[in-house]
This record gives structure tokens, C-alpha cells and sequence, in this order.
């Protein structure tokens, strides 16, 4: 068969296309046109979500390290913390800038692919950083809070302390290589295809 | 006082909003009518069974709508058109678990068949060629339909971002490929 045929049968299925294909108006009225539930915008409500609740989470850690200032191991904990959460903060504002940048939709393929590619790359570095940096947020956080309510202090024996502190550490860096191989490095590899793909698509040769 | 004005403000900026939105609708249903071939073959292209081409075929809608208010007329509407349906079938993933629980697609097609033949493809060629499209990745499944289309180089570049050059070299290969399917399968 040749090319012209191929055409030509494509022109024919268009044709019958013309006198067979109607748009129900009832049911695109029934279509929520408005509706936000689109898979573009949960990216953005998560790292909203994450801004808005580091900032929140950031003022309980000050207000419990003041409430524990007589023992400035506490102050530092917090402080480690708050440092902590303001990267979480700083990162989340990053990304949502990324997300926002993207015209959606109306874009050349290529680009619009390609842009999303790269934001998903940075965006997949920034969520490794984070859970390399979750037990420094965490164990400090849980230092403070057994203090405050449950008045367990962990720096009343200091061996047993860092015993524990370094048995969690341990085991909270595992979990964390473990997700980064098996989930963030394996995501990160798919992008990478699709950015070469995206870019010998590209070549003119 | 004061307050009256900003209300009486208020009251006028929605009525404009609705009679906005109601000449958009109005210029939405017919860009859909216009473009419903357009939309259904790329449905068809992109999704395998009916119940993921219905879908894709509401996503796209939804982006058309959601775009409308951008359209400036630049590029030609079938040129934009293209873009927001490719864009979105390149995105769709249907996810069955999340389709059930918010239910945010509605269980009937808006672009319906009245001759069912047509629906089934019993032209073999249609159905050759469907065949030979899923064999090819996205970018290229995209370039194809382009193609028989029969869309002019520019518009194909500008519709995938690329150059006229690159869009006439891939139009070659595939052209290679397709008489190579037809005349060996």
C-alpha cells in the first residue's frame, strides 16, 4: 500500500468522521469544567501545605525551647530545629516558584515536556535533601516535646543519651538510603530517560 | 456611602464575570464542535480502551476550557488546540483507584459515534494504521497523526516546539517506516 493510499484512507475516516461525530451538549454541560482536581495542582496544595506548616511548626519550636531556656541543651536543640525547618520553608517556597512557572497546556510539546522534566529533576533533589535532613529535624523535635509533656529529659543520663541518639540516628539514615535507592534514585533515572528523549528528539540530524 | 459604592462595584464586576463566562461557554462549544475530530483521534491515538479515552477526552475539554481565557490568538486555533490536547494526553495517567474515589469524570462520552462503524474502525486500513501508530512513543505518535492530518511543517513546529528542518527529516523516517509496516505486515 502506498503513502498516498494511507492518506487517503485517513482522509475517508476524517470524512466519515464529519457525518458521524456529534458533541452531546447535555453531557459537556454535566463536564465540571472549573473543577481544580487536576494532577498538575496537587504538587502545588502539597508544597503549600509543607510552607505553610514548617512556618507553623517552626513557631511551636521557639515557643518550646523558651519555655525550656534554664537548659541551654534544649535552646540548641532548638535552634537545630528551627535552622532545619527554615531550609524546609526555603525549599517549599522554591518549588512552589518552580510549579508556578510552568504555563501549562498551551505550550509546545517539547518545551512544555522538557519543562516539566527539569522541574520534576530539581524538584525530586530537593525531596532528597529534605529526607536527609528529616532525623535532624525530627529527634530534636522529639527531644523537646518529651521534655515539655511528658517531662522525660534526655540529657539526664548522658550515655544512655547518646546511646539512643546514636542508635536513631543510625537507623533513621538506613530507612533514609533505603528510600532514596529504591524510590527518589529510581525516579530520578526515569526523568533522566525522558530528558534524553526528549533532547534526541530535538537534534535535527 | 463608601460601602454602597464597593458593593454596587462588586455587584457589577460579577455580573460581567457571568457574562463573561457565559460568551466564553458559548465560544467553548464551538471551538469543541469545530475541533471534535481533532479531539477524538487523539483520544483514540493516545488511549487504548474506551473507558481511558473517555476520560482523556474530558481532561482535554477541562484544558481547553482552563486555556480559553489565555487564547490570544497568535497561532491559529487548531495550532493551540492540538498543543492543549497533545500536552494533556502526554500527562493523562488513568489512575482507577483515584478515578473511583472522587469521581471527577462523569461516566458518558461528550464526542459520540452515531454510526458505530466508524467507532469500530472496520475500514482494516484505519485499524492498520491505529496498530502502527501504537507502536511508536508519544512524540512520535504524535508527529504521525500530525502528518496524515496533513498539517503544514511550520505548523507541526510550532505545535511540537521544534524546528521545520527537524519536522521534515522525522516526517521522512516515519513516511519510511509506515510504507515499510504496510507493505510487510
Amino acid at each position: 500500500m502506498e503513502l498516498i493510499e494511507i492518506k487517503n484512507a485517513w482522509a475517508q475516516y476524517d470524512h466519515n468522521l464529519v457525518n458521524n461525530l456529534k458533541v452531546d451538549e447535555e453531557t459537556l454541560r454535566m463536564v465540571n469544567l472549573d473543577r481544580t482536581k487536576e494532577q498538575m495542582e496537587y504538587p502545588y496544595i502539597s508544597e503549600m501545605v509543607e510552607l505553610f506548616g514548617g512556618v507553623l511548626v517552626s513557631v511551636a519550636i521557639v515557643v518550646l525551647s523558651f519555655r525550656l531556656k534554664e537548659d541551654p541543651l534544649y535552646l540548641i536543640l532548638g535552634l537545630i530545629a528551627v535552622m532545619v525547618g527554615s531550609l524546609y520553608i526555603k525549599n517549599a517556597h522554591s518549588k512552589i516558584g518552580l510549579l508556578k512557572r510552568v504555563k501549562y497546556y498551551d505550550t509546545p510539546v517539547v518545551k512544555l515536556q522538557g519543562e516539566l522534566a527539569l522541574i520534576k529533576k530539581r524538584i525530586l533533589k530537593y525531596r532528597k535533601t529534605e529526607l536527609l535532613i528529616f532525623p535532624l529535624y525530627v529527634l530534636p523535635i522529639a527531644a523537646l516535646t518529651s521534655k515539655t509533656f511528658y517531662n522525660v529529659d534526655i540529657f539526664g543520663n548522658a550515655t544512655l543519651f547518646a546511646v539512643k541518639f546514636a542508635i536513631a540516628l543510625a537507623v533513621a539514615y538506613i530507612i533514609v538510603l533505603l528510600i532514596h535507592k529504591h524510590l527518589y534514585d529510581k525516579r530520578f533515572r526515569e526523568v533522566e530517560k525522558i530528558i534524553a528523549r526528549l533532547k534526541e528528539f530535538e537534534k535535527e540530524s | 456611602m463608601l460601602g454602597n459604592v464597593i458593593f454596587s462595584h462588586f455587584l457589577q464586576t460579577i455580573g460581567r464575570t457571568k457574562h463573561f463566562r457565559r460568551v466564553d461557554r458559548e465560544k467553548f462549544i464551538s471551538i469543541v464542535k469545530e475541533n471534535q475530530r481533532l479531539i477524538y483521534k487523539i483520544c483514540y491515538t493516545y488511549c487504548k480502551d474506551s473507558e481511558s479515552r473517555k476520560d482523556l477526552e474530558q481532561e482535554i475539554l477541562v484544558q481547553i476550557w482552563k486555556s480559553l481565557s489565555r487564547f490570544d490568538g497568535r497561532v491559529k486555533v487548531s495550532t493551540w488546540i492540538y498543543q492543549v490536547a497533545l500536552n494533556t494526553a502526554f500527562l493523562f495517567h488513568r489512575n482507577e483507584a483515584k478515578h473511583k474515589k472522587n469521581k471527577i469524570y462523569i461516566d458518558k462520552s461528550v464526542l459520540t459515534v452515531a454510526d458505530t462503524n466508524v467507532a469500530t474502525e472496520l475500514d482494516e486500513r484505519i485499524a492498520k494504521l491505529y496498530r502502527f501508530i501504537d507502536t511508536l512513543d508519544k512524540l512520535n505518535k504524535a508527529l504521525v497523526i500530525l502528518y496524515l492530518e496533513d498539517r503544514k511543517y511550520k505548523e507541526i513546529a510550532d505545535i511540537l516546539g521544534i524546528t521545520e528542518t527537524n519536522v521534515g527529516t522525522k516526517i521522512g523516517r516515519i513516511k519510511n517506516k509506515l510504507k515499510d509496516y504496510f507493505q510487510n505486515s
